[in-house]
């Protein structure tokens, strides 16, 4: 009788502690989900990755330079959106939040540039993900017999919707 | 009377060692937590899908572009280089491409002949690059 009585004064005693332990791991498991699933996913890199292929698809044709395109990206009035078919519009925010440079080299020389709106350039060399996340593509296309240096800079903005402030 | 005293003794001592063994389970687990949560909260901060240096997410080139370059690449000259990878003379084909490669990693873009993307008559030819 006196071992029972024991026994079950032990089982409180190791009940307390197992109420503990669960509520150490129950406040540990939920408390890291909430960490990690409260911070959003940053997209940013590929979606500037995504938008220098667009540019890519619409300025080269099978290695070469695509001429009509560049010439109608010289021409006063007409921006890359309308070139190359794409939609810089963004229903989260108000200004522009992506960034878009095409530089064409021969040699030395800068044949060709031309840049979307957007200040996004100078934040690339700064390593903060509160700032905008930069890709530069760099590609060689023949232009007639010779090769012409095609640097594609794109930067994506929007750093409220991809990272905590 | 004695002999309830001693068993008394005997099972307060069990019940000592049980109870300190899960204090210092408790201890053990709740610094394991914290260690989880601090890992977690560090890799949460990290959390995008291309991990890069700088805010640049990364150097290597896209897939897209290294198939424009290697297209200009066997074009270049009337498609001379494609000639010889048709004619089976990779040889002589990469030396006419480390030529070229030469003169781009001057311009800022390195590349190298390593992966086959393309074929051409049983040949599996391709190449990857990358800023410099």
């Amino acid at each position: 009788m006196i071992n029972l009585k024991n026994k079950k004064a032990g089982e409180r005693v190791l009940g307390f502690y197992w109420m503990i332990v669960f509520l150490i791991i129950t406040v540990g498991i939920v408390s890291a989900a909430v960490l990690f699933y409260g911070n959003p996913l940053d997209v940013r890199g590929i979606e500037s990755r995504i938008l220098s292929d667009k540019i890519i698809e619409c300025i080269a044709d099978k290695g070469s330079l695509n001429e009509t395109a560049v010439n109608l990206l010289n021409a006063d009035g007409i921006n890359l959106q309308e070139v190359c078919g794409l939609n810089f519009a963004d229903n989260y925010y108000d200004e522009n939040q992506f960034y878009a440079e095409i530089i064409i080299e021969n040699g030395k020389n800068i044949v060709f540039n031309k840049e979307h709106s957007g200040a996004f350039k100078d934040f690339c060399e700064q390593k903060s993900r509160k700032l905008p996340i930069c890709h530069k593509e760099i590609l060689f296309l023949l232009k007639g017999n010779d090769f012409q240096k095609v640097s594609i800079l794109t930067s994506i903005d929007k750093t409220e919707q991809n990272a905590k402030l | 009377m004695l002999n309830y005293k001693i068993l008394n003794i005997k099972n307060k001592k069990a019940q000592v060692g049980e109870t300190l063994t899960w204090t210092v389970a408790t201890i053990a687990i709740f610094i394991i937590l914290v260690l989880f949560v601090f890992a977690v909260s560090t890799l949460s901060n990290k959390k995008d899908v291309v991990f890069g240096i700088g805010n640049y997410i990364t150097d290597k080139g896209s897939i897209l572009a290294e198939q424009q370059v290697f297209f200009a690449i066997l074009n270049k000259d009337g498609g001379k280089i494609k000639q010889l990878v048709e004619q089976g003379n990779l040889e002589g084909a990469q030396t006419e491409i480390n030529k070229i490669f030469a003169e781009f990693e001057q311009q800022g873009l390195k590349c190298k002949l390593n992966k086959a993307t393309l074929k051409i008559k049983n040949q599996e030819i391709g190449l990857e690059c990358e800023t410099v």
